[in-house]
């Protein structure tokens, strides 16, 4: 007999606060404890999102925002990982300034983000010495871009070196004489990234990149200083519904986040079993001994 | 070799520069476009930090408690289950780790904000308690996961020869168990306790303003077009998470290293 209860200490707050939150959320979408929201039917609020055009785009641009500054946090990680990867092991130790961006908080990222981006800021000046623009006003408006710029270069500044980090902990116990031998057999650099080293970075980049998709496509913080509200992200649309809007509102908020549960537990439950797979293959001794 | 240093100096540069920027706007007294250095130079910021002491201390050290708090409550929840977890097998116990560790993955907006009105009849909103107690429920799983390696580092022999030699439950948890996942109980710490004094939403939510927090008071600035004093205060948030990662990745992990 496995001494079950021990899971208790961990899956009683698990259960009461979490799968608690999610359920009463599930609750209000419906409509119940709420004294001002006299509906017809327990539907109302979601008729009332997919009646809306701006819940479908708001929807499409938290899911562009996330793939995009996902994607490229992808690409630019690896390469950041790849460069510190070649730097020799004696030298290795001087590289820790890149993991800097990692314990920033967001909303300091997002100050970053606007003191570099807005149209009195650095990248305006800077462009405006080299003659590429005229004056303040023919620098794009970058932040509070309907483009959502500002949201996605900030979640770059912060995720590339977390990619880099996850990519640098397979690359550590990765065996430098695979490359040795690719160029013995004449492989050119490009070809050796793409067909010796990239192929076992597969899978923690897939992993990361789920989390950071799923993060980005419901965090708050960064849209809420640097987004536009036309089209907000979801989470700003929340936000509105749920402190802006009278409480007859707030069902409307808690469907959406209802929809963005469930478009999330998609991502999730891809990441947990692409993670579980990765982790029986990079298992410790333990699990190595047993069998 | 010559290049290798020269693209250490370079990433030196990218990485600081932004921080070099929010110092250099600190000092500034006007830095209009398109100068690309201030054009004055003051010490405005300092003046603010010296006059408004007493309030910017009260907010980090309110911070800082429901951080620790929120570290205190992931090692509650997690020091047993990570045992568990890391000693049996069983079907369905993927599934188990996964779900538990899931808080950490789904935004964080999806439990909190229905959660919120319980809170409040509960009396947990507007408290430190009450702000822990959210902060720690989907930050666990970083503690959750670092104790489960934790205790993979332990060798079940270890175990099995200290009982042969007589010691009991305590005395292997005290003499053990716990100087082994010190390491792993100091890497959870760490992250939980920086998901926690970063966090500005669920402060925002659950202590509605009456939980001071740096976060919350940083925040106003931000959206204002005062550069300068929102920069100097930027910094000081920024200290305390760089502050703290540099610290750990000069002594525990370096004494980890030397352990294994």
């Amino acid at each position: 007999m496995k001494p079950w209860f021990k899971l208790l200490p961990a899956l009683i707050p698990f259960v009461l606060f979490f799968v608690g939150g999610i359920v009463l959320t599930m609750i209000q979408s419906v409509g119940m404890m709420n004294p001002l929201a006299h509906y017809d039917s327990m539907w109302t609020a979601y008729e009332f999102v997919f009646s809306h055009d701006h819940f479908k785009i708001s929807i499409l641009f938290s899911f562009y925002v996330a793939l995009v500054s996902a994607g490229m946090s992808m690409g630019f990680g690896t390469f950041l990982a790849y460069v510190l990867w070649h730097i020799p092991g004696v030298l290795q130790n001087k590289t820790v300034v890149y993991k800097i961006p990692i314990v920033l908080p967001h909303i300091a990222v997002a100050f970053i983000t606007m003191i570099f981006l807005s149209r009195s800021g650095i990248v305006s000046s800077v462009c405006y010495k080299l003659g590429i623009i005229t004056g303040m006003e023919a620098f794009p408006n970058l932040v509070f871009s309907r483009y959502g710029v500002g949201e996605i270069i900030a979640y770059i500044a912060k995720e590339t070196s977390f990619v880099a980090l996850m990519a640098m902990s397979v690359l550590m116990k990765f065996d430098k004489r695979y490359l040795q031998t690719a160029r013995q057999l004449g492989a050119g650099e490009v070809r050796i990234f793409f067909h010796v080293v990239l192929p076992h970075l597969k899978e923690i980049l897939t992993t990361t990149f789920l989390i950071l998709f799923i993060y980005s496509f419901g965090a708050f913080e960064i849209p809420y200083i640097l987004g536009s509200t036309t089209p907000g992200m979801l989470s700003l649309q929340v936000f509105d519904y749920y402190f802006k809007h009278d409480l007859s509102q707030r069902p409307v908020a808690m469907a959406l986040l209802v929809i963005l549960f469930l478009i999330s537990s998609l991502f999730t439950w891809l990441y947990f079993l692409i993670y579980n797979r990765l982790e029986s293959k990079y298992s410790g001794w333990l699990e190595k001994e047993k069998g | 070799m010559k290049r290798q240093v020269f693209k250490i100096l370079l990433l030196w540069l990218i990485f600081l520069f932004p921080l070099l920027v929010l110092v250099l706007y600190s000092f500034s007294g006007q830095w209009a476009f398109p100068s690309l250095l201030p054009d004055t130079f003051n010490f405005r910021t300092f003046i603010y930090f010296k006059e408004n002491a007493g309030r910017i201390l009260t907010h980090m050290i309110s911070s800082f408690f429901y951080s620790i708090l929120a570290v205190l409550f992931s090692v509650v929840y997690s020091l047993m289950p990570a045992e568990f977890l890391s000693r049996n097998e069983f079907p369905g116990k993927k599934f188990i780790e996964s779900l538990l560790l899931a808080p950490a993955v789904l935004p964080v907006m999806t439990f909190s904000v229905g959660i919120h009105m319980m809170f409040i009849r509960l009396g947990l909103a507007d408290t430190h308690f009450g702000v822990a107690l959210i902060l720690s429920v989907y930050s666990y799983p970083y503690m959750l996961r670092a104790l489960i390696s934790g205790y993979k580092t332990i060798h079940p022999d270890a175990l099995v020869c200290a009982r042969n030699l007589g010691a009991g439950y305590w005395q292997i948890l005290w003499e053990i168990e716990i100087p082994m996942l010190l390491p792993a109980l100091t890497a959870g710490s760490s992250i939980v306790f920086l998901v926690a004094f970063s966090d500005y939403f669920l402060v925002f939510l659950i202590g509605g303003g009456s939980v001071p927090s740096y976060s919350g008071y940083l925040f106003p600035f931000l959206n204002s077009t005062d550069w300068s004093l929102a920069s100097g205060l930027t910094l000081v948030f920024v200290i305390v998470p760089v502050l703290l990662f540099l610290v750990l990745d000069m002594t525990v992990i370096r004494l980890y290293r030397k352990w294994v």
